[in-house]
Protein backbone atom coordinates (compact mmCIF):
# COMPACT_ATOMS: atom_id res chain seq x y z
CA UNK A 1 0.00 0.00 0.00
CA UNK A 2 2.68 2.44 1.06
CA UNK A 3 4.77 1.49 -1.95
CA UNK A 4 1.81 2.14 -4.19
CA UNK A 5 1.29 5.60 -2.71
CA UNK A 6 4.97 6.42 -2.94
CA UNK A 7 5.10 5.10 -6.48
CA UNK A 8 2.13 7.27 -7.46
CA UNK A 9 3.68 10.27 -5.76
CA UNK A 10 6.91 9.83 -7.71
CA UNK A 11 5.08 9.32 -11.02
CA UNK A 12 2.85 12.30 -10.32
CA UNK A 13 5.63 14.66 -9.39
CA UNK A 14 7.61 13.73 -12.49
CA UNK A 15 4.62 14.28 -14.77
CA UNK A 16 3.72 17.43 -12.85
CA UNK A 17 6.97 19.04 -13.92
CA UNK A 18 5.90 18.68 -17.57
CA UNK A 19 2.44 20.10 -16.85
CA UNK A 20 4.19 22.98 -15.13
CA UNK A 21 6.33 23.62 -18.20
CA UNK A 22 3.29 23.72 -20.49
CA UNK A 23 1.54 25.99 -18.02
CA UNK A 24 4.48 28.40 -17.77
CA UNK A 25 4.26 28.98 -21.50
CA UNK A 26 0.54 29.69 -21.21
CA UNK A 27 1.08 32.00 -18.27
CA UNK A 28 3.85 33.93 -20.01
CA UNK A 29 1.69 34.54 -23.07
CA UNK A 30 -1.31 35.47 -20.96
CA UNK A 31 0.73 37.77 -18.75
CA UNK A 32 2.14 39.80 -21.61
CA UNK A 33 -0.71 39.79 -24.12
CA UNK A 34 -3.77 38.88 -22.03
CA UNK A 35 -4.49 36.22 -24.64
CA UNK A 36 -5.49 32.71 -23.69
CA UNK A 37 -3.60 30.54 -26.10
CA UNK A 38 -5.61 27.46 -27.02
CA UNK A 39 -2.97 26.52 -29.58
CA UNK A 40 -0.39 25.77 -26.86
CA UNK A 41 -1.16 22.03 -27.03
CA UNK A 42 -0.86 22.02 -30.82
CA UNK A 43 2.52 23.74 -30.55
CA UNK A 44 3.60 21.05 -28.09
CA UNK A 45 2.49 18.45 -30.65
CA UNK A 46 4.65 20.11 -33.32
CA UNK A 47 7.61 19.92 -30.95
CA UNK A 48 6.92 16.20 -30.49
CA UNK A 49 6.84 15.59 -34.24
CA UNK A 50 10.07 17.51 -34.78
CA UNK A 51 11.76 15.21 -32.29
CA UNK A 52 9.99 12.14 -33.66
CA UNK A 53 10.94 12.74 -37.30
CA UNK A 54 14.48 13.76 -36.35
CA UNK A 55 14.74 10.39 -34.62
CA UNK A 56 13.20 8.38 -37.45
CA UNK A 57 14.97 9.98 -40.38
CA UNK A 58 18.19 11.29 -38.90
CA UNK A 59 18.59 8.98 -35.94
CA UNK A 60 18.90 11.93 -33.59
CA UNK A 61 18.14 11.17 -29.96
CA UNK A 62 15.03 13.19 -28.93
CA UNK A 63 16.97 14.91 -26.19
CA UNK A 64 19.45 16.20 -28.76
CA UNK A 65 16.73 17.56 -31.03
CA UNK A 66 15.39 19.79 -28.25
CA UNK A 67 17.28 22.88 -29.50
CA UNK A 68 15.92 22.28 -33.00
CA UNK A 69 12.34 22.00 -31.81
CA UNK A 70 12.72 24.94 -29.39
CA UNK A 71 14.15 27.27 -32.01
CA UNK A 72 11.74 26.20 -34.78
CA UNK A 73 8.74 26.74 -32.56
CA UNK A 74 10.08 30.07 -31.33
CA UNK A 75 9.94 31.32 -34.89
CA UNK A 76 6.61 29.65 -35.65
CA UNK A 77 5.22 31.28 -32.51
CA UNK A 78 6.61 34.69 -33.38
CA UNK A 79 5.20 34.31 -36.89
CA UNK A 80 1.74 33.43 -35.58
CA UNK A 81 1.92 36.50 -33.36
CA UNK A 82 3.10 38.75 -36.15
CA UNK A 83 0.70 37.62 -38.85
CA UNK A 84 -2.47 36.80 -36.93
CA UNK A 85 -2.58 37.73 -33.26
CA UNK A 86 -1.08 41.20 -33.61
CA UNK A 87 -4.21 42.13 -35.53
CA UNK A 88 -6.36 40.86 -32.67
CA UNK A 89 -4.71 42.52 -29.69
CA UNK A 90 -7.43 45.11 -29.24
CA UNK A 91 -10.29 42.78 -30.07
CA UNK A 92 -12.71 41.53 -27.41
CA UNK A 93 -11.37 38.61 -25.39
CA UNK A 94 -13.81 36.02 -26.70
CA UNK A 95 -12.74 36.82 -30.26
CA UNK A 96 -9.08 36.35 -29.35
CA UNK A 97 -10.01 33.06 -27.78
CA UNK A 98 -11.73 31.92 -30.96
CA UNK A 99 -8.70 32.88 -33.01
CA UNK A 100 -6.29 30.82 -30.94
CA UNK A 101 -8.81 27.97 -31.01
CA UNK A 102 -8.88 28.31 -34.80
CA UNK A 103 -5.08 28.23 -34.98
CA UNK A 104 -5.15 25.05 -32.91
CA UNK A 105 -7.65 23.40 -35.27
CA UNK A 106 -5.66 24.36 -38.33
CA UNK A 107 -2.38 23.04 -36.93
CA UNK A 108 -3.93 19.80 -35.68
CA UNK A 109 -5.74 19.09 -38.93
CA UNK A 110 -2.68 19.89 -40.99
CA UNK A 111 -0.84 17.37 -38.87
CA UNK A 112 -3.61 14.82 -39.44
CA UNK A 113 -3.35 15.29 -43.20
CA UNK A 114 0.42 15.26 -43.30
CA UNK A 115 1.21 12.60 -40.76
CA UNK A 116 -2.02 10.54 -40.39
CA UNK A 117 -3.74 9.98 -37.05
CA UNK A 118 -1.42 7.07 -36.17
CA UNK A 119 0.03 6.89 -32.71
CA UNK A 120 3.78 6.73 -33.00
CA UNK A 121 6.47 6.17 -30.46
CA UNK A 122 10.21 6.45 -30.21
CA UNK A 123 12.10 3.37 -29.03
CA UNK A 124 15.38 4.30 -27.47
CA UNK A 125 17.70 1.28 -27.49
CA UNK A 126 20.38 0.73 -24.90
CA UNK A 127 18.75 3.21 -22.59
CA UNK A 128 17.94 2.36 -18.98
CA UNK A 129 14.19 2.78 -18.75
CA UNK A 130 13.66 2.37 -15.04
CA UNK A 131 15.73 2.92 -11.94
CA UNK A 132 14.76 0.94 -8.88
CA UNK A 133 15.10 2.99 -5.74
CA UNK A 134 14.01 1.17 -2.59
CA UNK A 135 11.31 -0.76 -4.40
CA UNK A 136 10.00 2.26 -6.22
CA UNK A 137 10.46 2.38 -9.96
CA UNK A 138 11.59 5.71 -11.33
CA UNK A 139 10.99 6.05 -15.06
CA UNK A 140 14.23 7.53 -16.40
CA UNK A 141 12.83 9.51 -19.37
CA UNK A 142 10.23 11.01 -17.04
CA UNK A 143 12.95 11.86 -14.54
CA UNK A 144 14.98 13.57 -17.24
CA UNK A 145 11.91 15.48 -18.41
CA UNK A 146 11.17 16.54 -14.86
CA UNK A 147 14.69 17.76 -14.16
CA UNK A 148 14.80 19.59 -17.48
CA UNK A 149 11.44 21.22 -16.73
CA UNK A 150 12.64 22.46 -13.35
CA UNK A 151 15.97 23.71 -14.71
CA UNK A 152 14.20 25.47 -17.55
CA UNK A 153 11.71 27.11 -15.21
CA UNK A 154 14.51 28.42 -13.03
CA UNK A 155 16.39 29.68 -16.09
CA UNK A 156 13.30 31.46 -17.36
CA UNK A 157 12.67 32.95 -13.93
CA UNK A 158 16.22 34.31 -13.79
CA UNK A 159 15.92 35.62 -17.35
CA UNK A 160 12.79 37.57 -16.40
CA UNK A 161 14.32 38.83 -13.15
CA UNK A 162 17.85 39.70 -14.18
CA UNK A 163 18.07 40.70 -17.83
CA UNK A 164 16.90 43.97 -19.36
CA UNK A 165 14.84 42.08 -21.94
CA UNK A 166 13.23 39.98 -19.21
CA UNK A 167 12.42 43.08 -17.20
CA UNK A 168 10.94 44.68 -20.30
CA UNK A 169 8.69 41.62 -20.75
CA UNK A 170 7.49 41.93 -17.15
CA UNK A 171 7.05 45.69 -17.52
CA UNK A 172 4.94 45.22 -20.63
CA UNK A 173 2.74 42.71 -18.83
CA UNK A 174 2.23 45.13 -15.93
CA UNK A 175 1.62 48.34 -17.86
CA UNK A 176 1.74 48.39 -21.65
CA UNK A 177 1.51 52.20 -22.06
CA UNK A 178 4.04 52.73 -19.31
CA UNK A 179 6.36 50.39 -21.21
CA UNK A 180 5.80 52.24 -24.49
CA UNK A 181 6.59 55.57 -22.82
CA UNK A 182 9.80 54.05 -21.42
CA UNK A 183 10.95 53.31 -24.95
CA UNK A 184 10.11 49.59 -24.95
CA UNK A 185 9.04 48.24 -28.33
CA UNK A 186 6.02 46.34 -27.06
CA UNK A 187 5.29 44.76 -30.45
CA UNK A 188 8.68 43.14 -30.31
CA UNK A 189 8.01 42.04 -26.73
CA UNK A 190 4.82 40.36 -27.99
CA UNK A 191 6.74 38.35 -30.59
CA UNK A 192 9.32 37.34 -28.06
CA UNK A 193 6.74 36.37 -25.44
CA UNK A 194 4.67 34.31 -27.86
CA UNK A 195 7.81 32.80 -29.35
CA UNK A 196 9.10 31.85 -25.90
CA UNK A 197 5.71 30.43 -24.93
CA UNK A 198 5.66 28.30 -28.09
CA UNK A 199 9.25 27.30 -27.47
CA UNK A 200 8.43 26.09 -23.96
CA UNK A 201 5.58 24.00 -25.34
CA UNK A 202 7.93 22.53 -27.95
CA UNK A 203 10.56 21.67 -25.36
CA UNK A 204 7.90 19.98 -23.25
CA UNK A 205 6.87 18.07 -26.38
CA UNK A 206 10.39 16.91 -27.16
CA UNK A 207 10.97 15.90 -23.56
CA UNK A 208 7.92 13.61 -23.50
CA UNK A 209 8.55 12.04 -26.91
CA UNK A 210 10.57 9.16 -25.38
CA UNK A 211 7.66 8.03 -23.16
CA UNK A 212 4.49 9.43 -24.68
CA UNK A 213 2.70 8.54 -27.90
CA UNK A 214 3.12 11.12 -30.63
CA UNK A 215 -0.08 11.88 -32.53
CA UNK A 216 -1.75 14.93 -34.07
CA UNK A 217 -4.29 15.20 -31.25
CA UNK A 218 -1.90 14.66 -28.34
CA UNK A 219 -2.04 18.38 -27.54
CA UNK A 220 -5.58 18.16 -26.20
CA UNK A 221 -4.41 16.09 -23.21
CA UNK A 222 -1.93 18.75 -22.25
CA UNK A 223 -3.81 21.91 -23.05
CA UNK A 224 -6.66 21.00 -20.70
CA UNK A 225 -4.23 20.13 -17.91
CA UNK A 226 -2.27 23.26 -18.73
CA UNK A 227 -5.32 25.46 -18.23
CA UNK A 228 -6.25 23.75 -14.99
CA UNK A 229 -2.69 24.22 -13.75
CA UNK A 230 -2.56 27.86 -14.75
CA UNK A 231 -5.86 28.69 -13.10
CA UNK A 232 -4.96 26.66 -10.03
CA UNK A 233 -1.66 28.46 -9.60
CA UNK A 234 -3.03 31.91 -10.40
CA UNK A 235 -2.97 33.36 -13.91
CA UNK A 236 0.31 35.01 -14.74
CA UNK A 237 2.16 33.45 -11.83
CA UNK A 238 5.29 31.38 -12.57
CA UNK A 239 5.83 29.70 -9.23
CA UNK A 240 2.11 29.01 -9.13
CA UNK A 241 2.34 27.26 -12.49
CA UNK A 242 5.04 24.88 -11.26
CA UNK A 243 3.33 24.11 -7.95
CA UNK A 244 -0.01 23.79 -9.74
CA UNK A 245 1.63 21.37 -12.17
CA UNK A 246 2.91 19.23 -9.33
CA UNK A 247 -0.48 19.20 -7.60
CA UNK A 248 -2.26 18.15 -10.78
CA UNK A 249 0.40 15.54 -11.58
CA UNK A 250 0.22 13.97 -8.13
CA UNK A 251 -3.56 14.04 -7.84
CA UNK A 252 -3.84 12.44 -11.26
CA UNK A 253 -1.38 9.69 -10.38
CA UNK A 254 -3.06 8.98 -7.04
CA UNK A 255 -6.45 9.01 -8.75
CA UNK A 256 -5.11 6.55 -11.30
CA UNK A 257 -3.89 4.26 -8.56
CA UNK A 258 -6.96 4.22 -6.35
CA UNK A 259 -9.96 4.99 -8.51
CA UNK A 260 -11.42 2.92 -11.33
CA UNK A 261 -9.92 3.80 -14.70
CA UNK A 262 -12.70 5.99 -15.98
CA UNK A 263 -12.71 8.04 -12.79
CA UNK A 264 -9.00 8.60 -12.46
CA UNK A 265 -9.22 12.28 -13.26
CA UNK A 266 -11.99 12.84 -10.75
CA UNK A 267 -9.52 13.71 -8.03
CA UNK A 268 -7.78 16.30 -10.17
CA UNK A 269 -10.96 18.20 -10.78
CA UNK A 270 -12.27 17.85 -7.25
CA UNK A 271 -9.07 19.47 -6.02
CA UNK A 272 -9.40 22.10 -8.71
CA UNK A 273 -12.95 23.01 -7.66
CA UNK A 274 -12.11 23.04 -3.95
CA UNK A 275 -9.10 25.32 -4.46
CA UNK A 276 -11.11 27.73 -6.57
CA UNK A 277 -13.91 27.82 -4.03
CA UNK A 278 -11.42 28.77 -1.33
CA UNK A 279 -9.18 30.98 -3.48
CA UNK A 280 -10.98 32.19 -6.59
CA UNK A 281 -7.81 33.82 -7.95
CA UNK A 282 -5.81 30.64 -7.66
CA UNK A 283 -3.30 29.54 -5.03
CA UNK A 284 -0.81 32.29 -5.77
CA UNK A 285 -3.14 34.71 -7.52
CA UNK A 286 -2.94 38.24 -6.24
CA UNK A 287 -5.79 40.65 -6.20
CA UNK A 288 -8.37 40.36 -8.93
CA UNK A 289 -7.60 42.70 -11.78
CA UNK B 1 12.81 72.48 -30.28
CA UNK B 2 9.19 71.26 -30.41
CA UNK B 3 6.87 72.77 -32.96
CA UNK B 4 3.31 71.57 -33.36
CA UNK B 5 1.35 72.85 -36.35
CA UNK B 6 -2.37 72.43 -37.05
CA UNK B 7 -2.57 69.18 -35.11
CA UNK B 8 -5.85 67.28 -35.20
CA UNK B 9 -6.29 64.07 -33.23
CA UNK B 10 -8.80 62.04 -31.27
CA UNK B 11 -10.14 58.59 -30.52
CA UNK B 12 -11.81 56.83 -33.43
CA UNK B 13 -14.46 59.14 -34.79
CA UNK B 14 -14.27 61.45 -31.82
CA UNK B 15 -12.11 64.44 -32.59
CA UNK B 16 -10.57 65.90 -29.46
CA UNK B 17 -7.82 68.21 -30.67
CA UNK B 18 -8.60 70.87 -33.26
CA UNK B 19 -5.89 72.72 -35.12
CA UNK B 20 -3.48 72.87 -32.24
CA UNK B 21 -0.35 74.91 -32.89
CA UNK B 22 2.29 75.82 -30.37
CA UNK B 23 6.01 75.67 -29.87
CA UNK B 24 8.52 75.14 -27.13
CA UNK B 25 11.99 76.57 -27.55
CA UNK B 26 15.13 74.96 -26.24
CA UNK B 27 15.64 75.62 -22.53
CA UNK B 28 12.13 76.95 -21.95
CA UNK B 29 9.53 75.85 -19.46
CA UNK B 30 6.17 76.14 -21.15
CA UNK B 31 2.83 75.44 -19.52
CA UNK B 32 -0.36 74.29 -21.16
CA UNK B 33 -3.31 75.10 -18.96
CA UNK B 34 -6.80 73.76 -19.20
CA UNK B 35 -9.62 72.21 -17.23
CA UNK B 36 -10.59 68.55 -17.13
CA UNK B 37 -11.58 67.32 -20.55
CA UNK B 38 -9.98 70.21 -22.42
CA UNK B 39 -7.74 67.81 -24.32
CA UNK B 40 -4.48 68.20 -22.40
CA UNK B 41 -3.85 64.50 -21.88
CA UNK B 42 -4.90 63.69 -25.45
CA UNK B 43 -2.37 66.26 -26.66
CA UNK B 44 0.47 64.67 -24.70
CA UNK B 45 -0.54 61.17 -25.77
CA UNK B 46 -0.47 62.31 -29.37
CA UNK B 47 2.95 63.91 -28.95
CA UNK B 48 4.29 60.62 -27.55
CA UNK B 49 2.73 58.61 -30.36
CA UNK B 50 0.24 56.67 -28.21
CA UNK B 51 -2.53 58.18 -30.33
CA UNK B 52 -1.88 58.75 -34.00
CA UNK B 53 -2.27 62.27 -35.27
CA UNK B 54 -5.13 62.65 -37.74
CA UNK B 55 -3.47 65.53 -39.52
CA UNK B 56 -0.95 68.24 -38.83
CA UNK B 57 2.71 68.15 -38.00
CA UNK B 58 4.82 67.58 -34.94
CA UNK B 59 8.41 68.65 -35.46
CA UNK B 60 10.92 67.76 -32.80
CA UNK B 61 14.63 68.58 -33.05
CA UNK B 62 14.22 69.13 -36.77
CA UNK B 63 12.44 65.79 -37.39
CA UNK B 64 8.82 65.07 -38.20
CA UNK B 65 7.68 62.68 -35.46
CA UNK B 66 3.92 62.50 -35.97
CA UNK B 67 4.18 59.11 -37.72
CA UNK B 68 6.82 57.60 -35.44
CA UNK B 69 6.24 54.69 -33.06
CA UNK B 70 6.23 55.62 -29.35
CA UNK B 71 9.51 53.82 -28.61
CA UNK B 72 11.26 55.74 -31.40
CA UNK B 73 9.91 59.05 -30.12
CA UNK B 74 11.46 58.15 -26.77
CA UNK B 75 14.76 57.49 -28.57
CA UNK B 76 14.59 60.99 -30.05
CA UNK B 77 14.48 62.38 -26.51
CA UNK B 78 10.83 63.36 -26.08
CA UNK B 79 9.92 61.80 -22.76
CA UNK B 80 6.62 61.92 -20.93
CA UNK B 81 5.65 61.58 -17.29
CA UNK B 82 2.11 60.41 -17.98
CA UNK B 83 -1.14 61.02 -16.21
CA UNK B 84 -1.65 58.28 -13.63
CA UNK B 85 2.12 57.70 -13.70
CA UNK B 86 1.80 54.26 -15.34
CA UNK B 87 4.51 52.78 -13.15
CA UNK B 88 5.45 49.11 -13.13
CA UNK B 89 3.75 48.57 -9.80
CA UNK B 90 4.83 44.99 -9.21
CA UNK B 91 8.48 45.80 -9.83
CA UNK B 92 11.01 47.45 -7.56
CA UNK B 93 11.93 51.12 -7.59
CA UNK B 94 15.32 50.30 -9.05
CA UNK B 95 13.78 48.15 -11.80
CA UNK B 96 11.41 50.97 -12.71
CA UNK B 97 14.35 53.33 -13.03
CA UNK B 98 16.38 50.83 -15.05
CA UNK B 99 13.52 50.40 -17.50
CA UNK B 100 13.40 54.16 -17.95
CA UNK B 101 16.82 53.76 -19.56
CA UNK B 102 15.67 50.99 -21.91
CA UNK B 103 16.45 52.98 -25.06
CA UNK B 104 19.83 52.15 -26.54
CA UNK B 105 21.15 55.69 -26.15
CA UNK B 106 20.35 56.06 -22.47
CA UNK B 107 21.36 52.57 -21.39
CA UNK B 108 25.09 53.16 -21.24
CA UNK B 109 24.66 55.91 -18.63
CA UNK B 110 22.13 53.92 -16.60
CA UNK B 111 24.06 53.59 -13.36
CA UNK B 112 25.21 57.19 -13.40
CA UNK B 113 21.67 58.38 -13.99
CA UNK B 114 20.26 56.18 -11.24
CA UNK B 115 22.66 57.90 -8.84
CA UNK B 116 21.44 61.27 -10.15
CA UNK B 117 17.81 60.26 -9.50
CA UNK B 118 18.71 59.11 -6.00
CA UNK B 119 20.32 62.51 -5.38
CA UNK B 120 17.22 64.27 -6.64
CA UNK B 121 14.85 61.99 -4.71
CA UNK B 122 16.61 60.54 -1.65
CA UNK B 123 13.41 58.67 -0.73
CA UNK B 124 13.88 56.50 -3.83
CA UNK B 125 17.30 55.39 -2.66
CA UNK B 126 15.97 54.49 0.76
CA UNK B 127 13.34 52.30 -0.86
CA UNK B 128 15.07 51.12 -3.98
CA UNK B 129 14.10 47.48 -3.42
CA UNK B 130 10.46 48.12 -2.56
CA UNK B 131 7.66 47.56 -5.03
CA UNK B 132 6.56 50.74 -6.76
CA UNK B 133 2.92 49.84 -6.07
CA UNK B 134 3.46 50.16 -2.32
CA UNK B 135 4.27 53.86 -2.65
CA UNK B 136 2.13 56.86 -1.78
CA UNK B 137 0.98 59.20 -4.54
CA UNK B 138 3.79 61.70 -3.99
CA UNK B 139 6.47 59.02 -4.00
CA UNK B 140 4.98 57.48 -7.13
CA UNK B 141 5.11 60.86 -8.83
CA UNK B 142 8.77 61.20 -7.88
CA UNK B 143 9.50 57.73 -9.22
CA UNK B 144 7.64 58.53 -12.44
CA UNK B 145 9.72 61.68 -12.90
CA UNK B 146 12.85 59.72 -12.07
CA UNK B 147 11.98 57.02 -14.59
CA UNK B 148 11.48 59.69 -17.26
CA UNK B 149 14.81 61.34 -16.44
CA UNK B 150 16.52 57.98 -16.89
CA UNK B 151 15.78 58.27 -20.60
CA UNK B 152 17.91 61.43 -20.78
CA UNK B 153 15.15 63.68 -22.11
CA UNK B 154 15.80 66.61 -24.37
CA UNK B 155 12.27 67.66 -23.58
CA UNK B 156 10.30 66.45 -20.59
CA UNK B 157 6.49 66.38 -20.84
CA UNK B 158 4.66 66.34 -17.52
CA UNK B 159 0.95 65.55 -17.39
CA UNK B 160 -0.54 67.12 -14.27
CA UNK B 161 2.22 66.18 -11.85
CA UNK B 162 0.33 67.81 -8.97
CA UNK B 163 -2.79 65.65 -9.25
CA UNK B 164 -3.67 64.04 -5.95
CA UNK B 165 -0.78 65.57 -4.07
CA UNK B 166 -0.95 67.67 -0.93
CA UNK B 167 0.04 71.34 -1.30
CA UNK B 168 3.37 70.62 0.38
CA UNK B 169 4.16 67.72 -1.95
CA UNK B 170 3.00 69.73 -4.95
CA UNK B 171 5.50 72.43 -4.03
CA UNK B 172 8.23 69.81 -3.67
CA UNK B 173 7.44 68.35 -7.09
CA UNK B 174 7.39 71.80 -8.70
CA UNK B 175 10.71 72.65 -7.05
CA UNK B 176 12.17 69.52 -8.59
CA UNK B 177 10.77 70.45 -12.00
CA UNK B 178 12.44 73.83 -11.66
CA UNK B 179 15.70 72.12 -10.75
CA UNK B 180 15.41 69.89 -13.82
CA UNK B 181 14.91 72.96 -15.95
CA UNK B 182 18.00 74.59 -14.43
CA UNK B 183 19.93 71.50 -15.52
CA UNK B 184 19.08 72.48 -19.09
CA UNK B 185 16.15 70.18 -19.82
CA UNK B 186 13.33 71.78 -21.80
CA UNK B 187 10.00 71.25 -20.03
CA UNK B 188 6.42 71.16 -21.25
CA UNK B 189 4.10 71.20 -18.27
CA UNK B 190 0.41 70.43 -18.55
CA UNK B 191 -1.56 71.58 -15.52
CA UNK B 192 -4.89 72.60 -14.07
CA UNK B 193 -3.03 74.27 -11.25
CA UNK B 194 -2.57 77.45 -13.30
CA UNK B 195 -1.11 79.74 -10.68
CA UNK B 196 1.67 77.44 -9.59
CA UNK B 197 2.44 76.38 -13.14
CA UNK B 198 2.63 79.91 -14.50
CA UNK B 199 4.72 81.17 -11.61
CA UNK B 200 7.61 79.01 -12.81
CA UNK B 201 6.95 79.08 -16.57
CA UNK B 202 8.44 81.22 -19.29
CA UNK B 203 5.36 81.05 -21.47
CA UNK B 204 1.94 79.49 -21.42
CA UNK B 205 -0.95 78.37 -23.58
CA UNK B 206 -4.56 77.86 -22.57
CA UNK B 207 -6.47 75.01 -24.12
CA UNK B 208 -10.27 74.78 -24.15
CA UNK B 209 -12.38 72.17 -25.93
CA UNK B 210 -9.36 70.97 -27.83
CA UNK B 211 -8.33 74.37 -29.10
CA UNK B 212 -5.67 76.82 -28.04
CA UNK B 213 -7.59 79.90 -26.98
CA UNK B 214 -4.89 82.02 -25.40
CA UNK B 215 -1.15 82.27 -25.36
CA UNK B 216 1.52 84.56 -24.04
CA UNK B 217 4.32 85.02 -21.58
CA UNK B 218 3.66 83.72 -18.11
CA UNK B 219 3.51 87.29 -16.78
CA UNK B 220 0.97 88.48 -19.30
CA UNK B 221 -1.23 85.43 -18.71
CA UNK B 222 -1.10 85.96 -14.96
CA UNK B 223 -2.42 89.47 -15.49
CA UNK B 224 -5.10 88.48 -17.99
CA UNK B 225 -8.53 89.11 -16.51
CA UNK B 226 -10.31 86.26 -18.20
CA UNK B 227 -7.70 83.77 -17.11
CA UNK B 228 -7.66 85.21 -13.60
CA UNK B 229 -11.37 84.57 -13.33
CA UNK B 230 -11.58 81.16 -14.85
CA UNK B 231 -8.34 79.52 -13.73
CA UNK B 232 -6.80 81.42 -10.92
CA UNK B 233 -10.03 81.92 -9.00
CA UNK B 234 -9.25 85.57 -8.53
CA UNK B 235 -11.87 88.27 -8.94
CA UNK B 236 -10.83 91.53 -10.50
Amino acid sequence: MLTLILQSLVDGILMGGIYGLVAIGLTLIFGVMKIINFAQGALLMLGMYISYWSFIYLGINPYLSIPLSAISLFFIGALIQKTILSKMLNAPEHNQLLVTLGIMLVIENLALILWSPDFRSVKLDGFIQTLNIGGIGVNVPKLIAFIAAIVLSIALFLFLKKTMLGKAIRATSINRNGALLSGINTNRINYIAFGLGASLAAIAGSLITPFFYTSPTVGATFILKGFVVVVLGGLGNFIGAIIGGLIIGVSEALGGAFLPGSLKELMTYIIFVIVLMAKPNGLFGGKAR
Amino acid sequence: MLKVSNLNAGYGNLQVLRNISFEVNSGELVSILGTNGAGKTTLLRTLSGLISAGSGQIEFSGKQIQKMRPENIVKEGLIQVPEGRLLFTEMTVRENLELGAYSSGARKNMNKNIEYCFQLFPILKERENQMAGSFSGGQQQMLAIGRALMAEPKILLLDEPSTGLSPLLTKQVFDIINEIKQEGVTVLLVEQNAHQALSMSDRGYVIENGEIVMEGTAESLMKDNKLRESYLGLAN
